[in-house]
């Protein structure tokens, strides 16, 4: 059509087309043979599990107690690890070539201005890190001997605050003003920037420890809970007919079971457990997000795309997989991430009425702060971790909501 | 139109039809029975011409094109009868088989063009997608292939657009780029659905228009699904018209154009004239479909399915009805003697549109 014009014009347009080719990184690779069949998510998978079944033989053959550095693992960790294989193979290793970092990019950019979403993924980036270093350090809460009183330090007061002297008596770290004994402050102080427990243990540490439940929650729904629901999903909404009846009728049968009755149960018989609480409430919940990823499939399975794609001779399983599964991602994304604030708040919840995990959690701490005597005079032993654990599970749902939008491959919202 | 020269040169291919479809049928099943909604249809599609299906909404045209290429999705829907494309039956075909031909020799433009596209994914992306499927190792370069087919659907400044997302195109644009992807395996046989219907009515103008050039620049063969006349007027070399999932009549288009001669044509040309306004009833199970609304039905019409009989008197011609009032001793005048006045409005009324 431009050709009509003349000449003159039609120079000018082939130097575009190079120049955007040449300036531009664009995804452009062709659909090879090897990406039609899994490529090398499957190929990262396979050694992933290879690997950690290794990891597992040696780790029993040596009886040793840690994997690596101080890192005592339990059976809620090998469910960690293998969420971690799932994870590196289908999340991470498809972003690592050029089409994939061009998607990672163009998901920053829309991240742009979104404050809100940015300091929620901050803010779960500060706690993931945290409970982190606590699982591969082995911390553990350490009593507070240090200023050479007599006993452990207790009840003491955060920075800037001051509570009651009678809960610390001699033990007082900081200064002591007030003239009745009955009416004296005791002030925090640095050495003890959050405080202390009743038994003498730092706040801080009860905190980073407590962070512990939310990287197994994160991980393992992650890599293990949401990929579960979402396979069951697309697959009984593309396929549909009988599959379909079947894996529906199973996740109906599921989500009438109980888990916390599951729980308590295995509770009485197993005792404090991570393991226990993952795989009850972890396993036994994702019939939600199946449903939902099994609703938008079968929108998506309808739409003209998925239909084209099967005209020019795609399988299944390519069109699952390079067209439904893009195009429900933001759907998933925030049932995922609302999942694991409630498993967060599942864990606390269950600490704080005493059936603990393996390990010191926020729930616990909680419990331990209120259940005494007059607990609003050592208020910060209860209120400092019902922050944490308040401002995580806000950061868990605001997140989710902004990557939402940020995921929507339909809108652009800017 | 010199469609008579169309028509001499359509008898001389005929020989080697392309698709052909006998006697197909999908039948859906409901709970209280089963719904015929395609009985019986025969098609033939010889290479290079341009079949129109039409019919209005329900009729079973949509569902003939997926049975056609194996795409009924639903399990409740039961396809039989006998389709076979350049020599391959498609309906006994496995699905690798279907696959393969489905991605390199029959292509398909849908009606919508806002879903017609992958939201995650640049055009080019896509229609590299379609150009590796049918060829594992693409000479020239895809993408340069890409951007000749964008050129080719007339999408300006193809050299940009090809890296953009389908929510920064226009309608009318992400139909041409629908297209350049059906074009993209260089298929033998194009089933276009509806693909106007979605659009606005400029934007459908050019589209045809483009449909039109391809099919001189690239002799492409056309199997095109459309409720719009003027569509067929402009496009079509033969026409099949459809009823409640029946084949009715069929024949080039000039002479349907001409002697609308099943009545249901005639209404059918009357409502896009609008001159005439029905009721819908269910169409009877036995007999003609068309029965329960057909101004000259008899007893007869409602007892027994009346088969395609010639509607002019030279038993050569390849325009033919299924109504009874064709069959050897009957008198058609009564029928045919409407369709000269409903052609006259029709071809009015075409003449103005083709003219915008």
């Amino acid at each position: 059509m431009t050709n009509a014009d003349g000449p003159p014009k039609a120079p000018p347009t082939p130097p575009t087309t190079e120049e955007k080719a040449a300036f531009e990184e664009i995804e452009w690779e062709h659909v090879s043979p090897a990406d039609r069949t899994g490529g090398p998510e499957r190929t990262v998978f396979a050694f992933g599990l290879v690997l950690l079944a290794a990891v597992y033989l040696y780790h029993r053959s040596t009886g040793e107690l840690y994997l690596v550095l101080s890192w005592a693992v339990g059976p809620e960790d090998w469910l960690l690890l293998l969420a971690v294989v799932v994870g590196v193979a289908f999340g991470l290793v498809p972003r690592v070539g050029k089409r994939g970092r061009r998607e990672v990019k163009r998901v920053a950019q829309r991240l742009r201005g979104r404050w809100l979403t940015l300091v929620s993924l901050g803010v779960l980036a500060g706690v993931l890190a945290i409970a982190l270093y606590a699982v591969l350090s082995g911390l553990q809460p350490r009593l507070t001997m240090e200023t050479g009183n007599p006993g452990p330090d207790r009840f003491q007061p955060p920075v800037g605050f001051d509570g009651p002297y009678m809960s610390t008596r001699t033990d007082c770290v900081g200064t002591v003003t007030g003239e009745a004994v009955g009416e004296r402050r005791c002030h925090g102080t640095w050495t003890y920037p959050l405080g202390t427990d009743r038994w003498g243990y730092k706040m801080t540490d009860l905190l980073i420890i407590g962070s512990r439940p939310v990287l197994y929650a994160t991980v393992v729904t992650i890599g293990v809970i949401v990929p579960l629901a979402t396979l069951v999903g697309v697959v009984a909404g593309y396929y549909g007919g009988l599959l379909d009846d079947l894996l529906m009728s199973y996740v109906d049968v599921q989500l009438s079971v109980p888990a916390i009755v599951l729980y308590l149960i295995a509770y009485l018989f197993v005792g404090n457990s991570m393991f226990v609480l993952l795989v009850a409430f972890g396993l036994l919940s994702w019939g939600g997000i199946a449903r939902i990823v099994r609703s938008e499939t079968l929108q998506r399975r309808e739409e003209g795309y998925v239909r084209s794609a099967r005209v020019i001779g795609a399988s299944n399983p390519y069109i699952l997989r390079r067209h439904v599964l893009p195009n429900i991602t933001n759907s998933i994304v925030p049932a995922t991430f609302h999942l694991i604030a409630v498993l967060v708040l599942t864990e606390a919840a269950l600490s704080f009425l005493g059936f603990h995990v393996s390990f010191q959690s926020w729930g616990m701490t909680i419990a331990e702060g209120l259940f005494r005597d007059h607990p609003l005079e050592v208020w910060w032993n209860s209120t400092t971790p019902a922050l944490v654990l308040m401002a995580t599970v806000a950061a868990f749902k605001l997140a989710g909501d902004g990557l939402r939008d940020v995921l929507d491959p339909r809108g652009d919202h800017e | 139109m010199t469609a008579s020269e169309t028509y001499s040169t359509l008898e001389v291919t005929m020989s080697k039809p392309l698709l052909t479809v006998e006697n197909l049928r999908a039948d859906i099943r409901m709970p209280d029975g089963v719904l015929s909604a395609v009985d019986g249809m025969d098609l033939t599609v010889t290479r290079g011409e341009t079949v129109c299906l039409v019919g209005e909404s329900g009729s079973g045209k949509s569902l003939t094109c997926d049975s056609i290429t194996g795409l009924v999705s639903s399990r409740k829907i039961d396809v039989s009868g006998s389709v076979r494309f350049d020599g391959e039956a498609l309906l006994e075909a496995d699905e690798a088989t279907l696959r393969t031909i489905r991605g390199n020799r029959i292509a398909y433009l849908f009606q919508n063009s806002h879903n017609a596209l992958d939201p995650v994914y640049s055009i080019g992306n896509q229609i590299v997608e379609a150009i590796t499927f049918h060829d594992d190792d693409p000479e020239p370069e895809p993408r340069e292939q890409a951007i000749e087919l964008l050129e080719t659907v007339g999408l300006s400044r193809p050299g940009e657009r090809v890296d953009s997302y389908p929510h920064e195109l226009s309608q009318g644009m992400r139909q041409r780029v629908a297209l350049a992807i059906a074009l993209a395996a260089d298929p033998d046989l194009l089933i276009a659905d509806e693909p106007t219907s979605a659009l606005d009515v400029t934007i459908q103008a050019r589209i045809l228009e483009l449909l039109e050039q391809l099919k001189r620049e690239r002799d492409l063969t056309v199997l095109l699904v459309t409720h719009d006349l003027r569509v067929v007027a402009r496009l079509a070399d033969r026409v099949v018209v459809m009823y409640a999932g029946q084949p009715v009549e069929r024949g080039p288009v000039d002479a349907v154009f001409e002697t609308p001669a099943h009545p249901y044509t005639q209404a059918l040309f009357d409502s896009f004239t609008g001159t005439t306004q029905k009721t819908h009833e269910q169409p009877a199970a036995t007999g003609c479909r068309f029965a329960s609304e057909c101004p000259h039905a008899v007893d007869d019409c409602r007892t027994e399915r009346p088969a395609f009989e010639a509607v002019g008197t030279d038993e050569t011609t390849s325009h033919q009805a299924a109504c009874i009032y064709y069959r050897d001793g009957r008198d058609r005048s009564k029928v045919l003697e409407r369709a000269t006045g409903v052609a006259t409005a029709a071809d009015s009324l075409l003449e103005v549109s083709d003219g915008e």
